[in-house]
């Protein structure tokens, strides 16, 4: 599936690559409560280093998804690793600065160079 | 009908309860005693072979092989002596037999002329009725016949007994569930204010729809009085269901109402009830979140002063008289039950005759419309548009018609409180 299909696809999927120390994992669609499941299983195994959520192709997020990220966050800090998001745009971004998420995880744009 | 008290046994009261409690009485065929009778009639070589239940006035047949007839009346019937026997009662030659010689199923059409029955004994000593075996020839029942028939009789009662042992299993379990749904839904009817407070400075109009599933819902809204003239707010939205979820909505909103006792600052109040969530907990100890939306409301010449602060909450939506466009009120914060020290900041603004502010939780928002899209902010705004001049109980029936149009899809509880200043 090309890039700007992807951009438009309601289902949700999560492609994870390693890069060194970093998982990145990469969600496409709408994250909602069908999805959350499979992004909690595929990021189970994550116990150090750094875990990017990158939502550059995410065009949904609602408060099951909220859920999940505060599922995330507080596990990283029980296990000692890292968690980040990058590359929110649009409604999700909003629902992001709507809960002030990056106050507890650190959020970037996701521009080139950037985490 | 009555039978001579002569033949009834001692403990016959308690007998009838015994047969009551069982609950086998008219109930329906039932191949576990169809298999008991076919098995006994093929074994003693008998044309008729039927489980009997003895009722206060009628030998009622739960199982009958050889036989047409349901029950018979309990005066001419040889079964009704038959439980007052412990052991098999047996009747070899029944028309010479001084014991049934008169008895009109022997003296009569139907001939009877060789019956043995055992009683069916509760553990507690009850003769529920009987297995018998009939003929119209007289046999002979030897002593390892007598206990075969007492045996298939033990068999008979086993059944019985298992099958009131399952009954009272379900029974106890339904008891289970059905005081924990009367609880959770007292719990959550508790939660609900009854009806708005009519109140004099503001016009509020309201809805709440829980989710199509039966579970308790986790919207809830709240509205109580704030110093001399003022009043609270409160939209919010817990997660998961049932009464765990219940009881989280009932810890917040009470904590809400007892903090703006000693506040005017809805962010601090927010903190309380972040701290309030967590008192006795780690991070990661608790199992529900909640998003709340607070507002305080105060009359000021003809005109309504609003502080908000929301916890991960969609945001209030005014539409100012005469203008076409949505505003949101900036109240940013995470939802409660997540970490230990959140920031939550106020906001305040100023409601003028004609202005409406709308809370809502995302049931309404994000319920899906014919097409597809989501109602969104938009969907609001188009109906707030085309109620412009309407009370507030007016603007929230149609905000709910909206939901209730053909295509249109609710997911999720939805709670929704309209605001105006009169």
């Amino acid at each position: 599936m090309s890039e700007e299909n992807a951009a438009h696809a309601p289902v949700f999927r999560v492609e994870v690559r390693q890069e060194d120390a970093t998982v990145r994992a990469i969600l496409y669609g709408e994250l909602d409560m069908v999805g959350t499941g499979a992004l909690e299983t595929t990021l189970g195994g994550v116990r150090t280093g750094t875990c990017v959520l990158d939502m550059r192709h995410l065009t949904f997020l609602d408060s099951a998804g909220i859920h999940v990220l505060m599922r995330l966050d507080t596990r990283s800090r029980a296990e000692g690793w890292d968690l980040a998001i990058t590359g929110a745009t649009g409604a999700v971004a909003r629902v992001l600065a709507l809960c002030r998420v990056g106050d507890r995880i650190p959020i970037t744009d996701g521009s080139p160079g950037t985490a | 009908m009555s039978v001579d008290p002569a033949l009834l046994p001692s403990d016959e009261d308690e007998r009838l309860e015994a047969v009551l409690r069982y609950n086998v009485l008219d109930s329906p065929p039932d191949g576990a005693f169809d298999r008991v009778t076919a098995l006994a009639a093929r074994h003693f070589d008998v044309p008729i072979a039927i489980v009997t239940i003895v009722d206060t006035d009628r030998i009622w047949f739960k199982s009958r092989h050889g036989l047409e007839v349901d029950e018979i009346g309990r005066d001419p019937g040889l079964r009704a002596s038959a439980i007052l026997h412990d052991d098999p009662w047996i009747v070899e030659q029944a028309d010479r037999d001084p014991r049934t010689l008169a008895n009109p199923l022997v003296a009569g059409e139907f001939g009877l002329r060789f019956y043995a029955g055992a009683p069916l004994t509760t553990h507690d000593g009850h003769n529920l009725g009987t297995l018998c075996v009939i003929d119209r020839e007289p046999r002979e029942m030897s002593d390892e016949d007598s206990d075969t028939l007492r045996d298939l009789a033990a068999i008979v009662m086993d059944e019985l007994e298992l099958r009131l042992a399952a009954r009272t299993v379900v029974d106890r379990e339904q008891t289970l569930r059905t005081f924990a749904e009367r609880t959770a839904r007292a719990l959550q009817a508790s939660l609900l204010p009854p009806e708005l407070p009519a109140l004099a400075a503001a016009d509020l109009g309201a809805f709440y729809e829980p989710a199509r599933d039966a579970e308790v819902a986790g919207d809830f809204y709240d509205v109580f009085p704030v110093g001399a003239e003022g009043f609270a707010l409160v939209v919010g939205d817990v997660s998961g269901k049932g009464p765990p979820a219940a009881a989280v909505t009932a810890l917040v909103r009470h904590t809400i109402r007892t903090a703006s006792m000693t506040t005017d600052d809805p962010a601090a109040v927010l903190r309380t009830v972040n701290d309030a969530m967590f008192l006795g907990q780690t991070e990661g100890d608790l199992a529900h979140y909640c998003t709340v939306h607070l507002t305080f409301v105060t009359p000021l010449a003809g005109a309504l002063v609003l502080r908000s602060a929301a916890a991960g909450h969609p945001p209030g939506l005014v539409l100012r008289a005469g203008s076409e466009t949505l505003q949101e009120l900036p109240a940013f914060g995470p939802p409660v039950g997540w970490y230990k020290d959140p920031s939550f900041a106020s906001t305040e603004v100023t409601l003028d005759a004609g202005d409406v502010l709308v809370l809502h939780t995302d049931g309404l928002t994000e319920a899906r419309q014919a097409d597809g899209s989501l109602l969104g902010e938009a969907g609001i705004g188009d109906v707030l548009r085309r109620c412009q001049g309407k009370s507030s109980p007016a603007i929230a029936e149609a905000v709910q018609a909206m939901l209730h149009e053909p295509g249109v899809d609710v997911r999720d509880d939805t709670a929704v409180l309209v605001v105006q200043a009169r």
